[in-house]
Parts: structure tokens; sequence; C-alpha cells
């Protein structure tokens, strides 16, 4: 008789169940079209196309690094073979948001990105550099090594941009501040998981023996929807920090 | 007599039962409105950028045009062309009217710099230089912050149109809100006579 009672319930649970588990879907992000490689272990120099030399790996490395320890700007400097059809614009935008480059709270990234075979060069700036590394300033930088690359002198030229760009940020910027997205979604699932989880005891051993794989099995997916964006840690002591862009900065060609 | 009495505290159990599931399902109608307002100022917000960004280059355009006007006076046709444009952007009302203005601006503004090529002083000009970059980096941003505001956009009208936020979007007035694009055929090709 009491199991009878029961039975009737638990339609209304797997409903529930499922529509919170459709709820979960919508919040997954959208995937884009380019891929972009993921960030090297030293994240401030990332040589993909394999065009510079160590000695100026090691430079930019040193530099970065030592910068980001005294709370500077990221600069961080890639290579790439080709842009895949893409626009540079659109490309080194991808790659500077998907790294996180520059910090969350002033937004201080640089991405110096080189496309060999494009022959493209950009210079994306984070929305908390756009007043001290303004389009202009970067168009300059970028005409003023554009020698350099042309000879395919990719080496020279990209630590030529490079300290061009290190010695400008030598002044201080204007900074920016955005607000954080809060957790508002996961708490409340959470809250409800352990509601139904407090739902699944409140029948005594009896209920808990009948409904246990069903009462159990809910909690799978929320957290592997939850979780799934989530970004695996670097594993370096460096890495990026969620800076915001909003396409800043200028390319050029040589 | 055992049997009353299970019964009574199944009554109470019921009861019980009824209360958490209205708690979860008020949880459930909080979270998602809370969800639907914070999803509606996103897509201000990243309109916001847009008309900021859109602003910055109107301002940038009678520099420009009177900088490329020293050097190829005669080109009166893009000049008129990048002008109307501009005024047409600044008038617009809807999104979609604002969409195809901003296109139309685009074009014409490509026109203007595709002329530059022409006149090897202009192009070694620093200050023709200085702006074209601003130019073209306020196109970019045009473009990056179009984009976004269309993420947002889709994200937000699938929201308002699912299960349960749908019941809250009726309730509350979330409306469906216009993508960053201009409506089918609104855009203008101009004629190229060469």
């Amino acid at each position: 008789m009491n199991y009878s009672k029961i039975r009737r319930y638990r339609p209304g649970i797997w409903l529930l169940l499922i529509s919170l588990f459709t709820l979960s879907l919508f919040s997954l992000p959208v995937s884009a079209d380019v891929k972009v490689p993921n960030p090297s272990n030293e994240f401030f120099t990332n040589d993909f196309a394999g065009v510079l030399g160590s000695e100026v790996e090691n430079h930019i490395n040193q530099t970065s690094r030592q910068y980001q320890t005294e709370g500077g700007p990221q600069v961080v400097v890639a290579t790439i073979e080709s842009l895949e059809g893409t626009a540079i614009e659109d490309y080194s935008l991808k790659m500077a948001r998907e790294w996180g480059i520059g910090s969350k709270e002033e937004n201080n990234g640089i991405l110096i990105l080189l496309a060999v075979r494009d022959r493209s060069v950009r210079i994306e700036v984070g929305y908390g550099l756009e007043g001290v590394i303004t389009d202009s300033l970067s168009g300059r930088f970028i005409r003023e090594v554009t020698p350099q690359l042309s000879e395919d002198n990719y080496s020279e030229g990209i630590k030529a941009l490079y300290d061009l760009v290190i010695q400008e940020l030598e002044e201080p910027g204007t900074y920016q501040e955005t607000e954080g997205d809060s957790p508002i979604g996961l708490i409340s699932i959470i809250i409800i998981i352990i509601i139904i989880l407090l739902f699944g005891g409140f029948f005594g051993p009896r209920r808990r023996s009948r409904l246990g794989g069903g009462g159990y099995l809910g909690p799978g997916p929320f957290y592997g929807g939850g979780f799934s964006g989530g970004r695996g840690g670097s594993g370096g002591s460096f890495g990026g920090g969620g800076g915001s862009f909003g396409g800043g900065g200028a390319s050029g060609r040589f | 007599m055992a049997e009353r009495k299970s019964g009574m505290s199944s009554g109470l159990k019921i009861l019980l039962v009824v209360l958490a599931v209205i708690a979860v399902f008020a949880i459930i109608f909080i979270s998602s409105y809370n969800g639907l307002v914070r999803q509606e100022e996103a897509v201000d917000t990243a309109y916001s950028d847009i008309s900021v960004q859109l602003q910055r280059r109107n301002d940038l355009i009678p520099n420009l045009v009177s900088t490329v006007q020293g050097y190829a006076a005669h080109e009166t046709q893009v000049f008129a062309d990048v002008t109307d444009a501009r005024a047409k952007l600044m008038e617009s009302g809807s999104i979609a009217d604002t969409a195809a203005a901003d296109q139309e601006l685009t074009s014409s503004l490509n026109r203007l710099l595709a002329i530059a090529e022409a006149y090897p002083e202009l192009k070694a000009n620093e200050n023709f230089l200085s702006l074209q970059d601003q130019l073209e980096g306020t196109e970019n941003r045009i473009s990056t912050a179009r984009r976004d505001y269309n993420q947002v956009v889709k994200t937000y009208n699938s929201k308002i149109r699912s299960f349960p936020s749908n019941m809250l979007a009726g309730m509350f007035g979330f409306e469906k809100k216009q993508l960053f694009e201009a409506a089918e055929g609104a855009e203008a090709v101009p004629e190229v006579n060469f």
C-alpha cells in the first residue's frame, strides 16, 4: 500500500530531473569556427611556426615573467604557420580571449601574433591597455618592423616589435574594471540537488533502497554539465588571468 | 491501529513533499528570472558597446575625409558617399536600419581608403596613416562588438523561448531582441563606374 503511493510520486521526480537537465543544456557555451592551439608551458612565447631564435625566446620569457611578477601587464608572443583562411583580427582575438591574456581586473594583456605564410602580423591589445597602446601606435610599431619581417628576419622583427611595446608600457596606463560573472545558476542547481537528495532520504530506508539507483543518478549529468566549461590548469606557474579583449590594436602585412 | 498511524504520517509526508516541490519550483523560477534579467542587461551592454564604437568612427570620419581631400580633391563621388552614409547612420532608428547604414558606411570607407593607394604622397603622410590605423581599429572593434552582441542576443532569445523561462518571459514582458544585421535586401550595393 505504501509502495503504490510512493510510485505515484516518482513520475513527478523524473519530470523534475529531466526538466532540470534540459535547463542545464541551455547554459553550455557555443563553440566557434577556428581552432586555436593551447598556449605553451612557457606561456609568454608560443613559437608554433618555429621561427624565433632561442635568445629572443629567452629575452621575451624573462622580460614578460619579470614584468608580470612586478604586477605589470602580460605580453605574449605567438607565431603560427597559417591562419587557415581566417582574418588575422579574428584569429588573434580568439587566441587572446581563449588564453585569457592579462588579468581579469585590469584586462592588461597584449598578444603579438605573427602568421608566417599569410605574411601578416598583429598586435592585439586588451581593454585596459587601449589607452596606452593605441591603434595608431600599434600601427606605427608594425610599420617600423615591417622591413625586417619582409626580409624574413622574423626573429629580429618580432624582438624589435616586442621591445617597442614593452618600452611603451613603461608608462602607466588607464585601467578599466569589468564585473565578474556570478555563479547563481550553479549555486541554485546545487541547492536543488541537495533538496533532491534530502527528498530521497526522507522516506526512510525502505524508500531509499527502492529508489537508490534513480535518486543518485540525478546529480551525475549536472556535474558534467556544470563543470565541463572549465579549463584545465596549465601546470606552469604562469598562465592567462582572464583578461578581456574588444578588438583593439592594429595589424599589418609584410 | 497500526494502519491508521501509518496513514497519518503519510499524510504529513504528502504535505511535506508538496512543500518541497513548491520550494524547488520557487528556486527554479527565481533563478531563471534572475538569469533573464542578467541576460537582458548583457544584451543592452553589448548594444551600447556597438554604439560607442559607431560613434567613435563617426568622429574620426571628418578628419579622415579632409586629409584625403587635401591630396585627392577631385574624388568627389567617394567623399559624397561617405558623408551620406555617415548622415544616414546618425539618423537611423531601428537596429536593422543601423546595421544597414553601418554596412554602407563601411563599404564607402573602404573605397575611400582604396583611393589612397593611388596617391603615394598621401600614403606616406603620417597623419593619414594614423587615421587609417584608427579607422581600421574602430572597424575591427565594431565587428567584434557586433559579433558579441549577436551572440548574447541568440542566447537570450533561445532562453526566453525555452522552459521554464518562457513562462516568466511571457509574464514579465521579456521580448525577443533583434540581431544586429541588415534586413534582407536593405543594403544598398553601390554601382562602381570606371
